[in-house]
């Protein structure tokens, strides 16, 4: 089974939001996009217990406008024979083609292979005034009519039928209760050995309790405490066998339910799993999920997927999820857990003009197109959750702008852009090239994924800086461009006086074992700039360390300028061509 | 397959375990059974009573009658095989038989030929084909042609078990769509095999009841077998009761059959419109029962309910509602429509009396509308009552609660409050059409004698009206014979049969056994 469309009208932050996912979904976002709503969302139109163990409230309406209905509408395709089957009275068909719902066809149309059958299912909210509170229910859209109030609800027996799997939440695992992921795979093995041992189980549990009852300290102590009440209960309070111990409830379920699992990971022994802290329980729980995906098209729907992990763990076991289930759903702030999914998978939630908005890239269909885009992306990760990138052409770009950002911040307590949800990302990664061309290039991947882009470029002259700009222009949100003949290590000391020009490239030179170059102290103008271009770039570059060295109250003015009006560009979303 | 055998010789019990069987062995876990009939509840309630044999299969075995079996299809996928529009709607019997076929509405005739053509969808057969491991037609001595052919069309990917009883054609009014006797002939050369059960009953394994059906169906009323019955307390005739005193008549007949051990009843009466009488004459005189079958008479007292109310808000003439008493009013009735009813629907002139019941009624609703919704929906609910035209009021009352409710709710939309009315009441409608709806019911079943079959109680009464109508036959009558025979076998302990002072003569000859 897959999700192939949902639709979140009125449904929390989202006032009405359509998307079709293309196949696996790695889930990322703005903070406060609506991740954990959409996952919500799904959870609630997919799993019986979305509706029975959830009360909804004002705050599921979009604005807390309960006047209107709040809704989460999904379309499900691949369903496989047997699902088909057991929906049959509730099919549709799916134009593939159209990728939408294929309504009345011509008697000419039947028949050609072009359709496939869905099943539309959607959640509900209605607040009930005179109640005041919230009602919820699945129901089948094509039957239900919302202006006479009439809804095909789906029921719960057909909601069970969905092989779906959700991870995360307040769920624990190896839970023995009943409905518990784990009584899922247990059923699921049925070996024969499960009934007997439950019973045995109980009946330990009643046997122990007896014994309990029958020691003579207790029945001492029952009878003490029956004694002066034997009138009004009408006992006999030396009847020994008038007290047993059983547990609470006292059926198997009870018994299941308080039952925890305690697991040995080392000395000291068994304890109880959340004991072992939160990556153990979070790996337990991880392993639970994926042994249920064995059955197949599974869609397992995580949220907040490797908060409790280290990276190689939420790599390793988004790449599995991904792998084993027929759709997973993986909402993450975690970039190592995105590396498993291929770049027209990630869906990433963001805000524009205020409202919260999905973007995602067109499906790749060449394998060039999918590798490109692949080591694109790739470099985009470290800014999944950020509003904004700055992307500039190479690392010796992103080296100095940090390197200031953070001077600032520490001598004169200005914000970090990252405080304004910018990253900055060099392009120069992707091909080893860097580059005007790569900044156009990752821009407008970064743009298609719904970051406000702003691309910083070189003053490079000529019919290459103008063919720069253009492909920049075209390709992110906001320009900005260094004033002509401008690359960052002129921006470096353009406007500091050359003595201190020369002084600080002594001492970097001197502590990064660079030999100083001959006549540094003669130096001046256009010599001294390209004797400080070639110390800078040795060793990998030594840019940052420039702008650490440099004493106080002498901030290259051309780099301040471009760090603030990136800053600006950013906070406030500025679009268009900045030239400095 | 074709099963043959007489009434209660277990046909629909072999079935259930060929279903059973045939599930079991296919590797395909979601594939079903599915059991076609004249009427889902008979089947409801032996299934209920068969639950050890379908246990382990329930969830796979579909019951179904024809016409919603058929009517499931051609609504989910009649408009992707591009034969019907989106939800189609459907005429009732009643509409077609007052007013003739409208242009852009289904007639339940239209749909077995419908649903055999949506298969030829390959995307919708491709599916459907998937779906049936066995299909099991009941009755099919009763089968019309339009039915023969879906059948046919289901049996390429499927095991057809048909299970049939010539004694049991009572259908033969529609010889016309191909329910003749000829069915079963061509049918047992068609099969791979036919198989005759065993004539002794398992509904009344003493075989009394049986031998006495058989030679009432044989005319031989002075057989053996009859005194027997009548000795064995199985057989009862009471004859020369008044129609004012038939209701205690059956009265002390379910009395004592319920002295005898007997918990559940059948009430059998001729016509559509004596039964609907008949059933609230009962609960007026305290014996809870329920109505079976009327659900063509129940759509249309909703549709008549809605007519009223749109009347009240001005959004169509009286006209309209006048059509749709007279379509009420057809339901209720069997053979054509009464003249009354042509009346109504043709806006002649009615009795002075009735009319001025008419004025009145046009005057409390408009009265209503000018207070609430769901003042109009009350005065709609007694509409039928107040109008005096007869007393077949039950099936009006059984669709009033439910359109009082729907009503109330629509009252509470701020704009729109008919329309959204409308909406509720025609999904309504389709439920009661197709029998969808599963209730508890009352120990007791009045219905007509047509719609008897399949059923069954432990005791049966027949109630014999002296003006019955049963065509134009006369001795040997054949056909009515028939219908006797199926109507005396629904009983697995006893049967009584009450007759007037001058009963039909097809019964005639019984009252001298009283």
């Amino acid at each position: 089974m897959r999700v192939i469309e949902v639709s979140l009208r009125r449904f929390r932050g989202f006032e009405d939001l359509t998307f079709q996912p293309a196949g696996h979904v790695a889930l990322l976002g703005e903070p406060r996009a609506g991740r954990s709503d959409l996952i919500e969302g799904l959870r609630r139109a997919l799993t019986s217990d979305g509706v029975r163990y959830t009360t909804p409230s004002e705050l599921d309406f979009w604005m807390l406008d309960t006047d209107r209905r709040a809704e989460v509408e999904v379309v499900v395709g691949d369903l496989g024979a047997e699902l088909e089957q057991d929906f049959l009275d509730h099919l549709e068909a799916w134009d593939i083609d159209r990728a939408s719902l294929a309504g009345s066809r011509r008697p000419t149309d039947a028949g050609t292979d072009e359709t496939a059958w869905v099943v539309r299912l959607c959640y509900r909210i209605e607040w009930d005034a005179d109640q005041e509170q919230a009602v919820h229910w699945v129901d089948f859209p094509d039957e239900s009519d919302p202006a006479s109030g009439t809804y095909a609800r789906v029921s719960r027996r057909l909601l069970d039928l969905l092989p779906v799997v959700v991870v995360g939440g307040r769920r624990r695992p190896l839970r023995l209760g009943p409905r518990s992921d784990f009584r899922r795979i247990l059923d699921g093995v049925d070996g024969g050995s499960l009934a007997g041992a439950f019973d045995d189980l109980v009946d330990s549990v009643a046997e122990a309790g007896e014994a309990l009852a029958k020691t003579t300290d207790i029945k001492t102590s029952v009878s003490k405490v029956l004694e002066p009440v034997e009138g009004p209960l009408g006992i006999d309070a030396a009847d020994d066998t008038l007290v047993q111990f059983a547990p609470e409830g006292g059926s198997l379920s009870d018994v299941l339910r308080t039952l925890h699992p305690a697991i040995d990971l080392g000395p000291p022994g068994h304890l109880p799993l959340a004991r072992h802290g939160a990556t153990a329980s979070a790996l337990v729980q991880a392993g639970e999920a994926i042994a249920a995906l064995h059955s197949t098209g599974v869609v397992v729907i995580v949220d907040d997927f490797g908060e409790d992990l280290d990276s190689i763990s939420a790599r390793h076991l988004a790449a599995v999820f991904r792998q084993d289930a027929e759709q997973s759903w993986i909402s993450t702030r975690r970039s190592a857990a995105i590396e498993a999914f291929s770049p027209d998978e990630v869906l990433r939630l963001h805000f524009r003009d205020d409202s919260r908005q999905i973007a995602q890239l067109e499906p790749l269909t060449t394998k060039a197109d999918r590798v490109a885009a692949r080591h694109l992306s790739l470099q985009l990760l470290p800014a999944a959750s950020a509003a904004v990138v700055v992307i500039v052409e190479g690392p010796h770009d992103r080296a100095a702008l940090d390197a200031l950002a953070v001077r600032r911040l520490r001598r004169s307590k200005k914000a970090l852009p990252a405080a304004y949800g910018i990253v900055v990302i060099d392009a120069g990664v992707a091909d080893g090239s860097g580059g005007a061309s790569a900044v156009a290039r990752l821009a407008s991947l970064a743009r298609r994924l719904g970051f406000h882009t702003i691309a910083l470029i070189d003053g490079d002259k000529g019919v290459d800086g103008k063919t720069a700009l253009a492909a920049a222009e075209a390709a992110a949100d906001r320009v900005v461009r260094l004033p002509d003949g401008f690359a960052i290590e002129r921006a470096l000391v353009d406007g500091v006086a050359d003595d201190v020009v020369i002084s600080t490239v002594r001492v970097v030179c001197e502590t990064f074992d660079v030999a100083v170059p001959p006549n540094l102290d003669t130096l001046t103008g256009k010599d001294l700039l390209k004797t400080v271009v070639a110390v800078l770039k040795k060793n990998g570059g030594l840019h940052a360390q420039f702008v650490d060295l440099l004493p106080p109250k002498n901030v290259p003015p051309m780099l301040r300028r471009t760090l603030e009006a990136i800053v600006d560009s950013g906070a406030n979303r500025l679009t268009g061509v900045l030239q400095l | 397959m074709l099963v043959t055998g007489g009434a209660g010789t277990g046909k629909t019990t072999v079935a259930l375990w060929a279903a059973r069987t045939e599930l079991e062995r296919s590797h395909n876990a979601s594939s079903r059974a599915l059991f076609l009939t004249f009427s889902r509840t008979a089947v409801d309630q032996i299934i209920t009573r068969s639950r050890s044999i379908v246990a382990p299969v329930e969830e796979r075995i579909e019951v179904s009658t024809f016409h919603s079996f058929a009517y499931r299809l051609v609504r989910r996928f009649g408009h992707l095989a591009g034969l019907t529009d989106r939800n189609p709607e459907v005429q009732s019997a009643s509409q077609l038989k007052l007013l003739g076929k409208a242009p852009d509405r289904l007639v339940y005739d239209d749909l077995a030929p419908l649903a055999r053509r949506v298969l030829d969808n390959p995307q919708v057969a491709e599916l459907l084909e998937q779906r049936w491991c066995m299909v099991i037609c009941d009755e099919f001595q009763d089968t019309g042609d339009s039915q023969w052919e879906l059948l046919e069309r289901l049996g390429e990917h499927a095991r057809l078990l048909l299970l049939g009883d010539e004694h049991q054609l009572i259908y033969g009014f529609l010889a016309k769509s191909g329910v003749t006797p000829q069915r079963m002939h061509d049918t047992r050369a068609w099969v791979d095999r036919a198989v005759e059960l065993e004539p002794a009953s398992h509904r009344d394994p003493s075989g009394a009841i049986p031998a006495l059906a058989t030679a009432v169906r044989q005319r031989r009323f002075s057989d053996p077998a009859v005194r027997d019955a009548i000795e064995l307390d199985r057989f009862f005739v009471r004859s020369g009761v008044r129609d004012d005193s038939a209701v205690s008549a059956i009265g002390s007949a379910l009395d004592a059959a319920w002295t005898r051990g007997c918990r559940t009843f059948g009430v059998f009466a001729h016509t559509n419109q004596s039964v609907a009488e008949l059933s609230s004459r009962l609960a007026e005189a305290g014996i809870e029962n329920y109505l079976v079958g009327l659900p063509d008479a129940e759509a249309d007292a909703l549709a008549a309910m809605l007519a009223l109310t749109q009347y009240a808000y001005g959004e169509v003439d009286w006209p309209i509602v006048s059509v749709a008493f007279g379509t009420y009013l057809t339901a209720c009735s069997r053979g054509a429509a009464p003249a009354l009813a042509r009346s109504l629907a043709a806006g002649t002139a009615l009795p002075t009396v009735l009319q001025g019941r008419v004025d009145d009624l046009r005057a409390a609703v408009a009265d209503a509308a000018a207070s609430s919704l769901s003042d109009v929906a009350d005065v709609a609910a007694t509409a039928w009552v107040s109008l005096g035209i007869n007393d077949s009021d039950a099936p009006w009352q059984r669709a009033a609660p439910a359109f009082q409710s729907l009503a109330r709710q629509s009252a509470r939309m701020p704009v729109g409050q008919t329309s959204t009315l409308s909406t509720a009441v025609s999904q309504l409608r389709l439920g009661a059409m197709f029998e969808s709806r599963r209730r508890r019911l009352p120990a007791v079943q009045v219905m007509n004698l047509h719609q008897t079959k399949g059923r069954e109680a432990d005791a049966v009464v027949i109630l014999c009206d002296d003006d019955d109508f049963h065509g134009r036959e006369a001795e040997p009558f054949i056909e009515g014979s028939r219908l006797l025979y199926v109507t005396l076998t629904r009983a697995r302990r006893e049967v009584t049969v009450i007759l007037g002072d001058d009963p039909h003569p097809l019964v005639a000859p019984l009252a001298a056994l009283g």
